[in-house]
């Protein structure tokens, strides 16, 4: 996988709602093809059901040390899908039962 | 992951909570105004004044910002909506607000009849909210670590309220005596359940969040509420059933150690943030705990009787105004901003308008504002100290803290209005 098919956003140093506004600022300049890796130190809770509502899909894995690995592409793009997918299966998948708030 | 537990539509209606954490500063502010005319406030807690603003404090200022608070996390951390959720919080509102202007006005004129009609309003409401807010609870799916603080705390604010009202039956009812032994309990059940255990649940997910730290421990997530609401208990049971001397001096040691455990815990956290960049919520943080570890320390040199005179005084400053109203202070220019941020959000995706800039944090309410009046509280915090010894400093002390939370409601409306105002210019044309 190219770094170029890829946009690596990384908010986990950042107070809310930095993450949460930068995660959707990213995703209105995704271009096609093209999928983003959201880096965070937590759960992005509120995140999700904007994606839904600005047509994009989503897998969210867990990351070295416990940070949480979002992997975000626009539902009709195919070819991001597909290499999200297979850069998400690098890492473990989110078990939302222990991401106790 | 079940999403429909966080969703930014079942945020209730901006004004739900902006009502109760714009309107407190004001009532912090009446209580700044009745110290300076009645100066003796703090001289005896026992004083008609001392009562007023105690309570102005406690059920004006902070509970009404918990109120407030309460209304806006439930729908989003614990994923449960309460119906009709405006009107619920306008009655709440009203309620809040008219009792503790009775109730306090009661207490300042030595008019029984009005603080008992204070009283009863004050509880009719908060039991209202405390019955709806726990049905709510009980119905949520989120995990234990988010609800079961919350639900102790409810139920800690009912027996403070149930002590309250006794106490408020003996002011107010000639048939029925004051027992003013149940103070102390009224006081630990409002402080250390109520307030602290509110501001420890709230800890758990606003300071990571919002000031960048590693997450609370969970061994002290899922156990810290419970062991403090316990001790609580069993001091009540020992106050009205064994009457033990041993078990009340044990309890008192325990429960000092539990909150110092958590304060401790808190400031090692906030030393391990990431990015160490000023902010001021931090530092009222910061501020409030170091009050809280002081009060503990100065009740512990009070039982020492050293005949130091004002130490109870001083314990109650640094309680309510150092720890409480510290680290409400702190958490409300986070939250506002916050609010008003998500609420703005929410509108741009109803209009489909996901093309415009919303302002961030910092612009909703300016760095520099709320820098200028964290100055003036810490200043005002230590006049009001100073001022428990050296009485000429009493009239400062009063005007410095009335200034403060006048400052604080300015910062905290002019946030709000910037939704008014970005909502206005935008979609003025949509209709």
């Amino acid at each position: 996988m190219k770094e170029s098919d890829f946009d690596y956003l990384d908010v986990s140093e950042l107070p809310a709602p930095e993450p949460l506004h930068q995660a959707l600022v990213a995703v209105e300049m995704l271009s096609s093809g093209r999928f983003i890796h959201f880096h965070h130190r937590q759960h992005p809770r509120l995140l999700y059901e904007q994606l839904e509502k600005r047509g994009f899909d989503s897998d969210t894995r867990r990351g070295p040390g416990g940070s949480c690995e979002v992997f975000i592409w626009a539902k009709d793009d195919t070819r991001a899908h597909e290499r999200a997918l297979k850069r998400a299966a690098l890492y473990v998948p989110w078990n939302t039962g222990k991401d106790s708030p | 992951m079940n999403n429909a537990l966080l969703s930014l539509e079942q945020t209730p209606p901006l004004a739900v909570p902006l009502r109760f954490m714009l309107t407190a500063p004001f009532l912090a502010v009446l209580a700044g105004l009745v110290a300076l005319f009645y100066p003796e406030v703090l001289v005896n807690r026992w004083t008609p004044a001392a009562l007023a603003v105690t309570h102005l404090l406690t059920l004006g200022f902070i509970s009404m910002v918990m109120a407030g608070a309460l209304q806006q996390l439930l729908p989003v951390l614990a994923g449960v909506q309460l119906r009709q959720s405006n009107l619920f919080s306008q009655v709440l509102f009203v309620g809040i607000l008219i009792g503790t202007l009775l109730l306090c006005g009661g207490f300042l004129w030595q008019i029984p009849l009005l603080l008992g009609i204070g009283a009863v309003i004050l509880v009719i409401s908060f039991l209202l909210m405390i019955f709806s807010l726990l049905v709510a609870l009980l119905r949520s799916e989120a995990s234990a670590h988010v609800t079961i603080g919350m639900k102790l705390a409810l139920l800690a604010f009912a027996m403070t309220l149930g002590l309250g009202a006794w106490l408020a039956a003996g002011y107010s009812i000639p048939a029925i005596p004051l027992d003013r032994e149940l103070t102390g309990l009224h006081v630990r059940w409002g402080i250390f359940g109520w307030i602290g255990l509110l501001v420890i649940t709230v800890s758990y997910q606003v300071v990571p969040m919002f000031q960048v730290t590693p997450k609370y421990p969970s061994l002290v997530r899922s156990s810290l509420s419970p062991a403090i609401f316990i001790i609580l208990l069993l001091m009540a049971i020992n106050h009205f059933i064994l009457g033990s001397i041993w078990l009340e001096r044990l309890l008192e040691a325990v429960l000092p150690a539990a909150f110092i455990l958590y304060a401790g815990i808190t400031l090692r956290l906030q030393h391990q943030r990431r990015r160490k960049v000023p902010d001021v919520t931090l530092d009222y943080w910061r501020l409030g705990l170091l009050a809280l570890l002081l009060a503990f320390a100065v009740a512990g040199l009070n039982e020492t009787n050293t005949g130091l005179p004002a130490l109870e005084g001083l314990i109650g400053v640094l309680f309510i105004a150092g720890f409480a109203l510290s680290v409400i202070n702190g958490m409300l220019y986070k939250i506002v901003p916050f609010l008003v941020w998500l609420h703005l959000t929410n509108t741009v995706d109803m209009r489909n308008r996901w093309q415009l800039k919303i302002p961030n944090m910092k612009q909703i309410i300016p760095d520099h504002h709320a820098r200028r009046q964290f100055r003036l509280h810490a200043g005002t915090l230590g006049a009001v100290v100073l001022s428990l010894w050296l009485e000429r400093l009493s009239s400062l002390a009063s005007l410095l803290f009335i200034c403060s939370n006048l400052y604080l409601a300015y910062n905290l409306i002019q946030g709000a209005l910037v939704f008014k105002r970005f909502t206005e210019q935008e979609f003025e044309d949509d209709g």
